[in-house]
């Protein structure tokens, strides 16, 4: 089975463990994902570590909401008693919204409407597991 | 109508791994629900509600009308919302569950209460 084909690995290795992401590199390499629109990695505060707006989105209104949403996840997921968020995927017809949380950052990714949701996610998976080491 | 929305979300929590189905509506005004016994009813009622109400205000903010579904992984669980019409179908699940087998029965449930609400 090619690695492309290999199903979702939920347990999210990355998720459980504290490590050093290369937010630039994930940012770069994120772009390869067919349908890609744009992604940006938001540290606590607000403050952009990395981004890559291949279709002129506008990064901060897209940050700004969707680190809304993922700070609200973050506390009602343990509200629920499901642990912590690390992982948000949106679906509409303008396209998809990926979220992840990593670590103090979030990386948000924006693909249209030809990228497909699960390979998505695997490639993100993928890129962020290589660009990133254990501390 | 409430029996029938009683009804499908017993059929749904039925599915391997899935702890409690709620109905919203698309404003997040809680309509119906029914969660596993480990599960406080109210208080996920609540933090649901106000999780469909974050999303959509969000979204909006971005210029993105409904989403047709919003996955949510956590460390020991799952949050599937899921477009149901004039509704949002709000599933919590344990975290091993495979959503490419139990996303049917949800986009089931979420077809069969369109049909009820239309």
């Amino acid at each position: 089975m090619s690695d492309a084909n290999k199903p979702m690995d939920t347990t999210r290795s990355y998720a459980l463990q504290k490590r050093n992401y290369d937010f630039r590199a994930i940012a770069l390499n994120v772009g390869s994902i067919k349908g890609f629109e744009a992604c940006v990695a938001v540290a606590e505060g607000g403050t952009v570590v990395a981004e890559n707006n291949r279709k002129g989105v506008d990064l901060q209104a897209l940050s700004g909401s969707i680190s809304e949403i993922s700070n609200q996840m973050t506390s009602n997921t343990r509200e629920l008693g499901i642990g912590s968020f690390h992982t948000g995927e949106f679906d509409g017809p303008w396209g998809h919204i990926y979220i992840n949380v990593l670590g103090d950052t979030t990386l948000i990714t924006q693909c249209d409407k030809s990228a497909h949701g699960e390979d998505v996610l695997s490639r993100l998976d993928r890129i962020i597991e290589t660009c990133s080491k254990p501390i | 109508m409430e029996v029938v929305m009683e009804s499908i979300l017993g059929e749904l929590n039925q599915a391997v791994g899935i702890l409690g189905s709620m109905i919203f509506t698309k404003d997040g005004v809680y309509v119906i629900g029914k969660s596993a016994q480990k599960i406080d009813q109210d208080t996920a009622a609540a933090i649901a509600s106000n999780i469909v109400r974050g999303c959509g205000a969000a979204l909006e903010r971005l210029g993105k009308d409904d989403f047709q579904q919003f996955i949510v992984e956590s460390t020991k669980g799952k949050i599937v919302i899921f477009d149901a019409g004039p509704a949002y179908l709000f599933v919590i699940a344990d975290h091993n569950i495979h959503l490419n087998v139990t996303i049917l029965d949800i986009r089931s449930a979420a077809n069969k209460i369109t049909k009820e609400l239309n």
